[in-house]
């Protein structure tokens, strides 16, 4: 006998009878059959919880029809729901009525006023008297409970979402409730202050107004904001958002629920650095990366002095001209912060017009693309339905923050294994099944032995018995596993991860990889030629001879190499070795084309301009080669320029042609010569974008439910943040350029010679943090009082080693030079080892990073000193 | 009571006014007051009138007739009793349990609390009457017995039950407030 598993039941709602999905909540079915049931408290994207009650239904049960609440109730076979009977309406408007009864009705100062569900089901359902003639509850009002979160305590209506995300989505212990009856109130920690990465998120989902951002209060009105879709680029999950804005001055930015990135939620970096993109025009510190690039400029008697486009053009062309005489002797470095548009452009003008294969998107700090390229690819979705994922990346909160929120979720309520290779602090600690403890220069004898079964070698921070767990977790082939794979340590040299991916890739042939590279548009400028292997649409040139980043930089020292065409500004904000940057800066002739200013511009003879996101179209890719729109929603400032229109004018200026006009026509030209989705994402009405290579990312989104995201007008009421243009006929997803067949492209594996412990040294652990002095938070003064002082993190072993008490200011001295830092107790970085944060000291000058650099060897290592 | 305390005695066999008078059980009402209402089983319960002094102490029993022995606790008010402020302490009792998850329980608890405190202390309308039952029946729709409810746990249609029954039994003791401007019997 075979037992058939139902996937529909069939259910009787209002009369009507409906098929709907095995086990799910009958708030749901019904919706989707076109019976919307009113609710505050419920969420799609949490657990239900029933407390607002709003959603009561009656349900025919064995004792007659009871009132229960449809967000609470999973659909039976044979139920019979009515959702609009005189009993559900007289429940459904005493609950509204005792829900308004402490409500301050304060919406005419209120923000969330003219998008809050609480009006919006007041004006639909409301009596328009009250009955209440007691003293409503009072409160302090707006207590700041964070950084850049207010509660006005008064407005709350108690529907628990904020709490909620915070203990359940964010896994954040810095709010809760607290009290009981009708004096219980949303409480923040009393020694913890609300300043989660995450925090944003609650406002975002408060069903009234009683959580606001700081940024966002009172600087708008609902009715008179503009909206289009986009992607936010300010890491590279490529989460979906809801630009907002004012005339041409940007307001908000939402997270729209996209199913397989980013769920609705977005992390605080990426909702509130919209500052950086519009204020700041009138600043003229070009060294600042607040200021915002506005005209063309030349540097005239060592002053970078505006011009107009066509002499800043010819002063451009004349040093690209004068390099080119000499072989080799011109390149590019970044376009992490293009948009896949801009950078086939700028690929095409170098390789074309340059014919240079020297161009690098970047920074030393990724992984060989190559090798990325030949990895069987996995998909966000994938990695978090994954039975074992195994991250070898940074701490994925500070670098991907909403992919760390897909695998705390895959890990806390699914109950999938995480195997975290642990090389500092990580917020997945907690929740990891396995933390295999890696020093710097470990992680490939780690990969070694887990794939060769051998036992650890000694003087190794792992030990035999998590080898042996981490073996059994990822199984014989590798099946339904997923590895996660970034750059956790800027200190260490690549190979070593490399090398243990590689290890991994050609034992485990079933499993799949996740790219974690965490700078913007990194993975699309990769995709579009931007190294010097790679070539537009995923394909590759073994053979070539270009530099990349580090390559370049050391032929500007030896003067191999005379100019550098920078695709944004922020090199110096990025590479480890800002000593020798700098120095190849120096004697470089530097033409910047970026939309923001920056340390790297004291050394640009020649200023381009160009738009920034928000400010242009096009298209992206996210980690997992995800294709999805940008939109363009404002202005550019002053006379700065979209990157296709200057790499065109450039080509012009010395008398050849890319051979693109226009956004619109590069995208087709992409998608037409390559195959790589571009035009196509846009005009497919395909929201979450198409993942390369793939034909299943069809998903298309269901219609946004204004009380589980107020403030975002769906799409279909606003359009499509597409471009118009033509529909490329054929299915261009399919016919991308095949990857390598199998990793032997690459060669022999290098042989790491990792220096031997020397007991009076730590290895050094260089990690990113979100919050960081990159351009995204130094132009945004509501993020400023998030970036943390560098400290130097140690276990306690070490701590009592150097007989060192937390807190005190010690003397760091690596290959290059030392720094003064305070130093911080941390059990999450491994004996033996030390941590600093990555982009938070400054570029230059006393605290600089580049000094505890050993740029000769596989790992760094640093004394400490306490005097 | 004149004895009041805690008895054992078997179900059924006995009857309200054997449990109150019965000299080895209560003894009698206090300086010989007549009985008001009996609070049958715990301040949940749904109050039962003098008329009902010899229904016997069984589950069914009482069920059958709208209310609940449940704790047990039988509460005995005598004819001085003021009902609205008996009622108000009551509420105020489960004004301060709610849990405060639920929108009904929460606001309703405190509400009807706030009303019923105005009724007792000065300030008390005609139509306050009218509003509390239906506050009540927004919290136990019907005001049935056994009751329904709209909230997450029982606690919430444990609410109405003393108002609902002080106001359908002593309508006027409520009026009386009204005019007087606060407790009467103050």
């Amino acid at each position: 006998m075979t037992d058939v598993i139902r996937t529909t039941v069939s259910i009787t709602v209002n009369g009507r009878e409906l098929e709907v999905k095995t086990g799910e909540l009958l708030i749901d079915a019904a919706e989707r059959a076109g019976e919307y049931i009113p609710r505050f408290c419920y969420h799609p994207r949490m657990e239900p919880v029933g407390m607002c009650r709003m959603c009561l239904v009656e349900v025919e049960g064995p004792r007659g029809a009871t009132l229960q609440p449809a967000c609470y109730l999973h659909v039976n076979d044979g139920m019979s729901v009515c959702t609009n009977s005189e009993k559900v309406k007289k429940a459904q408007d005493g609950v509204l009525e005792f829900l308004l009864a402490n409500h301050p009705l304060d919406c005419p100062i209120c923000d969330k006023g003219g998008e809050c569900p609480l009006q919006d089901q007041t004006l639909a359902h409301g009596s328009g008297e009250t009955r209440f003639v007691e003293e409503k509850r009072h409160f302090v009002k707006p207590i700041e409970i964070g950084e850049l979160v207010l509660l006005d305590r008064e407005r709350c209506i108690q529907c628990a979402r904020c709490t909620r995300f915070s203990a359940e989505v964010a896994g954040d212990t810095e709010i809760a409730f607290s009290g009981r009856g009708d004096l219980i109130e949303v409480a923040p920690s009393p020694d913890k202050p609300f300043n989660s990465v995450f925090s944003g998120n609650t406002v975002q989902i408060c069903p009234v107004g009683a959580l606001t951002a700081k940024p966002y209060r009172f600087s708008a009105r609902p009715w008179d904001l503009e909206q289009v879709e986009s992607t936010c680029t300010t890491c590279a999950v490529g989460c979906r958002i809801a630009v907002q804005s004012s005339g041409n001055r940007l307001t908000r930015v939402l997270g729209v629920d996209s199913d397989p990135v980013n769920h609705g939620w977005l992390c605080d970096k990426g909702r509130f650095t919209l500052d950086s993109v519009d204020q700041n025009a009138d600043a003229t510190d070009v060294l600042d990366p607040a200021t915002r690039m506005v005209a063309p400029m030349v540097r005239v008697n060592g002053v970078l002095e505006p011009v107009s486009w066509g002499e800043a053009l010819d002063a451009a062309a004349k040093i690209l001209r004068d390099a080119s005489a000499t072989p080799e002797g011109v390149g590019a470095i970044g376009g992490a912060s293009l948009t896949n548009e801009g950078a086939f452009a700028w690929e095409r003008f170098v390789r074309g017009v340059l014919g240079s294969d020297n161009l690098d998107a970047q920074f030393g700090d990724g992984l060989d693309p190559v090798l990325l390229q030949a990895l069987p690819r996995a998909t966000i979705d994938e990695t978090a339905s994954a039975k074992t994922v195994v991250t070898l990346t940074g701490d994925l909160r500070e670098e991907l923050p909403i992919l760390f929120l897909r695998l705390r979720e895959s890990a806390v309520r699914d109950h999938h294994a995480i195997v975290e290779f642990a090389f500092g602090p990580s917020a997945l600690r907690p929740v990891a099944r396995l933390s295999l403890v890696v020093r710097p220069g470990e992680a490939h004898l780690a990969a070694r032995c887990i794939a060769d079964r051998a036992d650890a070698p000694t003087g190794v921070a792992f030990t035999n018995e998590e080898l042996f767990e981490a073996r059994r977790l990822i199984g014989e082939s590798g099946e339904g596993v997923v590895f996660v794979v970034g750059r956790p340590n800027v200190a260490e040299d690549p190979r070593v991860l490399e090398d243990a991916i590689r290890r991994f890739a050609e034992r485990f042939p079933d499993a799949k990889f996740l790219v974690a590279l965490r700078r913007s548009n990194v993975a699309g400028a990769l995709d579009m030629g931007l190294s010097p292997r790679l070539r537009p649409g995923r394909g590759f040139e073994l053979t070539s001879k270009g530099r990349d980043t580090l390559g370049q930089l050391e032929a500007l020292r030896r003067g191999d190499q005379k100019a550098l065409l920078l695709l944004g500004g922020s090199l110096l904000g990025n590479v480890a070795d800002v000593v020798g940057a700098t120095s190849a800066l120096e004697k470089a002739s530097v033409i910047a084309v970026t939309g923001h200013g920056g340390p790297s511009l004291a050394f640009a003879d020649v200023v381009l301009p160009a738009a920034v996101a928000h400010e242009r179209s096009g298209t992206v890719t996210n980690i997992e080669g995800r294709v999805s729109a940008v939109a363009a929603k404002i202005v550019a400032p002053g006379s700065a320029w979209p990157d296709v229109a200057i790499a065109a004018e450039l080509a012009e200026q010395l008398g050849q042609s890319i051979g693109l006009t226009s956004v619109e026509q590069t995208a087709k030209t992409i998608e037409e010569s390559t195959g790589y989705p571009a035009l196509s994402v846009a005009n497919d009405e395909l929201h979450d974008g198409a993942v390369v290579g793939r034909l299943d990312a069809t998903s298309l989104r269901h219609a946004l439910d204004p009380m589980a995201f107020p403030g975002i007008r769906s799409a279909e009421s606003v359009g499509l943040a597409s471009y118009t243009g033509a529909t490329v006929e054929t299915n261009a997803v399919d016919s991308v350029h095949t990857r390598p067949a199998t990793l032997d492209v690459l060669g022999h594996a290098p042989n790491l010679e990792v220096p031997l412990a020397d007991a009076y040294s730590l290895r050094l652990v260089v990690s990113r943090r979100l919050y960081d002095r990159g351009v995204a938070m130094q132009g945004s003064p509501a993020l400023d009082n998030l970036i943390k002082a560098t400290t130097l993190s140690l276990n306690h072993v070490d701590l009592d080693r150097l007989g060192v008490e937390a807190g005190a200011i010690v003397r760091v001295t690596g290959a290059q030079g030392s720094v003064r830092l305070a130093v911080q107790l941390n059990e999450e970085v491994a004996r033996g080892s030390a941590d600093v944060a990555f982009g938070t000291l400054s570029a230059t000058g006393e605290d600089a990073l580049a000094a505890l650099l050993d740029p000769t060897s596989v790992i760094s290592q640093v004394r400490v000193e306490t005097r | 009571m004149n004895n009041p305390g805690v008895y054992e005695i078997e179900m059924v066999k006995n009857t309200f006014r054997d449990l109150i008078y019965d000299p080895q059980l209560g003894g009698g009402v206090f300086e010989d007051r007549a009985v008001k209402a009996i609070i049958p089983g715990g301040v949940s319960a749904p109050w039962f009138g003098p008329e009902l002094l010899d229904l016997p102490l069984g589950q069914d029993e009482v069920g059958e007739k709208g209310s609940m022995l449940g704790s047990g606790s039988v509460v005995v008010l005598d004819e001085t009793t003021c009902v609205v402020r008996a009622a108000w302490r009551i509420t105020k009792f489960f004004s301060r349990e709610s849990c405060g998850q639920c929108t009904p329980c929460r606001e309703g608890s405190g509400w009807i609390e706030r009303a019923m405190y105005r009724l007792e202390h000065g300030g008390g309308r005609m139509e306050d009457m009218d509003l509390l039952l239906d506050l009540c029946d927004n919290i136990a729709p019907g005001l049935s017995w056994p009751p329904q409810q709209t909230t997450i746990c029982v606690l919430g249609s444990s609410i109405p039950s003393s108002v609902h029954s002080a106001i359908k039994m002593f309508p006027d003791d409520f009026k009386a407030h009204v005019l007087h401007g606060g407790c009467p019997h103050d």
